[in-house]
């Protein structure tokens, strides 16, 4: 993605943020709240005052959907330029600190105990993007033989110990039996398999650094 | 990871034509690395790579290649 439109990214992003934060305002202060705090939508019965949140939250899925095709647009372009020039995607290794987000992953203990929400589980998988301190490693490399070789051997051992380990999960919740709850099995399997996702994600690039890498010690002593 | 059985004679005839790790890498369309494996018998390579190569230093396959 260029710089430039990263930028109008994070413009369009903030101007969506600080609408809907002066929607909610609105709604908070003249609107009792209504589509903030959460209401029986069965029973809903438009009001002129609700049009600020209704337009805020048209806004805000415009931009989720913008953001979404602008990723897969600048996936498709940087996929097509790393085929025509045989070389690796060029990727900064700082994108590994996005695997940071994963620990919002335990915000979900919380959200479980107090509202019953399991889904900040998912969060988990972005433990999966420390995968990018190696592929930002080997970013922008001339993918050759040995190198796809490589990579299909990272890619084959990481989902191999993926299977593994989902095996492992569903004999371990299989166990559990009637013994937890719905919800129980729930948490450990959401979280269980973002969990699994993202070693899978990280090993990958790990592996295929580590294979492309090893006895890189011997490589000092051969420039010529 | 599985090494190669074989023995490879590249790094003698690369050096006898005169080209670098680098360059035979540049000529044949593979990183320096793996040119690095190839002369320590750490990579089998492809039948195309090893034509490639033994067209670069201008020497039989069966000669830099004993399997």
């Amino acid at each position: 993605m260029s710089k430039r439109n990263l930028k109008r990214l994070i413009i369009l992003g903030v101007i969506c943020a600080i609408c809907t934060a002066a929607a909610i305002g609105y709604s908070l202060t003249f609107n009792d709240g209504r589509l903030v705090y959460p209401m029986d939508f069965g029973s809903y019965q438009f009001q002129i005052k609700d049009v600020p949140m209704i337009l805020a939250l048209i806004l805000v899925l415009l931009y989720v959907a913008y953001l979404v095709v602008s990723l897969i647009v600048s996936g498709l372009v940087v996929k097509r330029e790393s085929k025509q020039t045989g070389r690796t995607r060029k990727i900064s290794p700082k994108f590994g600190y996005l695997g940071f987000l994963g620990f919002i992953g335990f915000l979900g203990i919380w959200t479980y105990l107090v509202y019953g929400i399991i889904f900040p589980f998912v969060f988990f998988i972005f433990f999966g993007f420390f995968g990018f301190f190696y592929e930002g490693k080997m970013s922008n490399v001339l993918a050759d033989e040995r190198f796809r070789k490589n990579r299909r051997e990272a890619e084959l051992k990481a989902l191999r110990v993926g299977y593994r380990l989902t095996f492992l999960l569903i004999l371990l919740v299989g166990m559990t039996g009637s013994r937890v709850s719905a919800g129980t099995v729930a948490v450990l399997l959401t979280s269980g398999i973002s969990l699994i996702c993202a070693l899978v994600q990280f090993l990958n690039e790990y592996l295929l650094y580590r294979y492309d890498q090893m006895d890189s010690a011997d490589w000092e002593d051969e420039g010529e | 990871m599985i090494m190669a059985e074989f023995i490879c004679h590249l790094k003698k005839y690369r050096q006898q034509v005169g080209l670098t790790q680098e360059q035979l890498a540049e000529k044949v369309g593979v990183r320096r690395e793996t040119i690095m494996r190839l002369e320590k018998a750490q990579y089998n390579p492809s039948l195309k790579l090893a034509v490639d190569i033994s067209r670069a230093v201008g020497i039989p396959i069966e000669e830099i290649f004993i399997f």
